[in-house]
């Protein structure tokens, strides 16, 4: 696994980051999202990607954030190398600033989603889907399958250990076979998953979930003044990122 | 023989899972490891093929360093049956299931079929040849499970914790082809902790907590005394709880076969009946 689904996984803490409105939260990493998609230069993504540091120093995740980035790197690369393969070939503008920027829209779209579950219980997680008005079937599948995602990933080494102790092999050169080679994983990843999700609908029902129509909340989302002053920073640079777009001619510093 | 030299193992820094753990599984030998939930004792064995690697000391299985070769180069010697069928079964049919390790190690098909119909006999599973291996009861999958393994007729077998989900019958069933291999000359390791199961096996017990090995011997020995019981966690077999006050009065201190214990008790009875 080359981006280890900790990279995902909620990490408790009391900083100031975890405890923002997993609104907001959401909210930011959409604003980065955005800015990696309407910037298309090395400059301003470098930017984006350089202002995620600061944001995880103060969620002290900066190990885990690096970690990401470090996995992530190698597609980034495989992205770079396909892009300026082909702008090479079809000689569009900069290609290798369009490359550069291409693998760091990349990181930046992995990270801001990393940052975010890293920092975000999933409780608060479906708590704000909740809020959001999608019904609570959808909100609660979306949560489950967020709270499985350590369990199938523990699994999947379990059956890999199983089956390689029966002579398979999951190195080699060869992709086509080694891809052929994941099936005895995959088959009982998936077979246990359908087991293991009937068994917990049924589990579930019959402690009564579905039961009361109106749903109600032990615990509830409150926006502070803290979460103002992000959202407003949030929006500030949302603002800033569409007039860049819009009005500023970026310099093309590589290439 | 695998040979541990002062095995240390943890998964996260800093947290133990084995403890300088140095043990010796011989050619033939019959072992059963046990100890509570937690012990170390899948741990311990996933070091047997390879699967772990120790994070201090060597392992040796018939004197290569486990850290020198591959998992597919030792499962071909050490056998190793996992306790959840459903983390291994994938194919279409039993009998594919059965070939799938045998293709891996470089059967070729006369082979491949000689020895899956081979197993399939042995472990009474003829009937289910073509179904899939999904569809089976617990205890079939289980014995799908072990007939994969077998089929390949690894020197060692171990086993993790076979008679989880099983009946009594399939279990006895169980220990008697496991004491019939192992009679035959295979070496065979268990790890459970079903007391009952061990005590009419006659084989070695490595008992281990909180990754140490605490004792070693004959299940005589070990299924008796309530020290190492309490140490283990583990409680005493039925028969030995029976006859321990018996012993009072003349009876052996510990009978481990329903059988023997029966004959035993007839024979007083009648004794006493006739005066």
């Amino acid at each position: 696994m080359m981006i280890h689904y900790k990279s995902f996984k909620f990490k408790k803490g009391f900083t100031l980051l975890h405890r923002l409105d997993p609104r907001v939260k959401f909210f930011l990493a959409c604003v980065n999202v955005v800015g990696a998609l309407v910037l298309g230069k090395t400059l301003p993504l470098l930017v984006i990607l350089a202002s995620m540091l600061p944001l995880t120093v103060v969620g002290r995740i900066t190990k885990e954030w690096l970690t990401v980035l470090k996995g992530a790197s190698v597609f980034a690369a495989v992205i770079f190398a396909l892009n300026f393969f082909f702008s090479v070939v079809g000689v569009t503008g900069r290609p290798l600033d369009f490359s550069i920027a291409m693998a760091l829209r990349f990181l930046i779209l992995i990270s801001s989603f990393s940052i975010f579950f890293l920092t975000t219980a999933p409780d608060d997680f479906s708590l704000a889907v909740q809020k959001a008005r999608i019904p609570f079937d959808v909100s609660f599948a979306l949560t489950m399958a967020m709270r499985f995602v350590p369990v199938l990933a523990a699994e999947a080494r379990s059956i890999a250990d199983a089956q390689r102790s029966r002579g398979l092999e999951l190195e080699g050169r060869n992709l086509l076979r080694r891809a052929k080679n994941y099936l005895p994983i995959l088959i009982p990843l998936v077979a246990n998953s359908l087991r293991r999700s009937m068994e917990l609908a049924e589990a579930m029902e019959s402690r009564g979930y579905g039961v009361k129509k109106q749903r109600t909340s032990l615990y509830s989302l409150k926006f502070r003044r803290t979460d103002l002053a992000a959202l407003g920073l949030a929006v500030l640079a949302l603002f800033f990122i569409v007039f860049t777009r819009i009005y500023v001619k970026i310099p093309t510093i590589v290439g | 023989m695998i040979r541990l030299e002062k095995v240390s193992f943890s998964y996260l820094p800093g947290v133990e899972v084995l403890k300088d753990v140095t043990l010796e599984v011989r050619e033939g030998d019959f072992l059963a490891v046990m100890g509570e939930n937690g012990a170390g004792k899948t741990t311990l064995i996933k070091h047997f093929n390879g699967l772990l690697k120790p994070t201090q000391g060597r392992v040796l299985v018939d004197d290569v360093d486990t850290g020198s070769a591959t998992v597919a180069e030792l499962s071909r010697k050490v056998g190793l049956v996992f306790q959840n069928p459903d983390h291994q079964l994938f194919s279409e049919t039993v009998e594919d299931e059965i070939a799938f390790a045998l293709k891996n190690f470089g059967f070729n098909r006369a082979e491949i079929e000689e020895r899956t119909d081979q197993v399939l006999r042995l472990l009474s599973l003829e009937e289910y040849r073509q179904a899939s291996p999904l569809t089976l009861s617990g205890g079939e999958k289980k014995r799908v499970a072990l007939a994969s393994v077998l089929a390949w007729d690894p020197k060692y077998l171990i086993i993790d914790e076979p008679t989880i989900g099983q009946d009594y019958e399939q279990k006895s069933n169980l220990r008697k082809f496991l004491s019939e291999i192992s009679r035959e000359g295979r070496t065979v390791v268990v790890v459970t902790h079903d007391v009952e199961f061990v005590a009419e096996c006659s084989c070695k017990i490595l008992l281990m907590a909180a990754g140490r090995v605490i004792a070693s011997g004959p299940v005589e020995e070990v299924l008796t005394d309530r020290e190492l019981i309490k140490k283990g966690a583990l409680t005493l077999p039925q028969l030995v709880e029976v006859f321990d006050p018996l012993s009072r009065l003349g009876f052996p201190k510990a009978v481990f076969g329903v059988e023997e214990a029966s004959e035993l008790l007839m024979e007083n009875l009648r004794r006493l009946k006739r005066g």
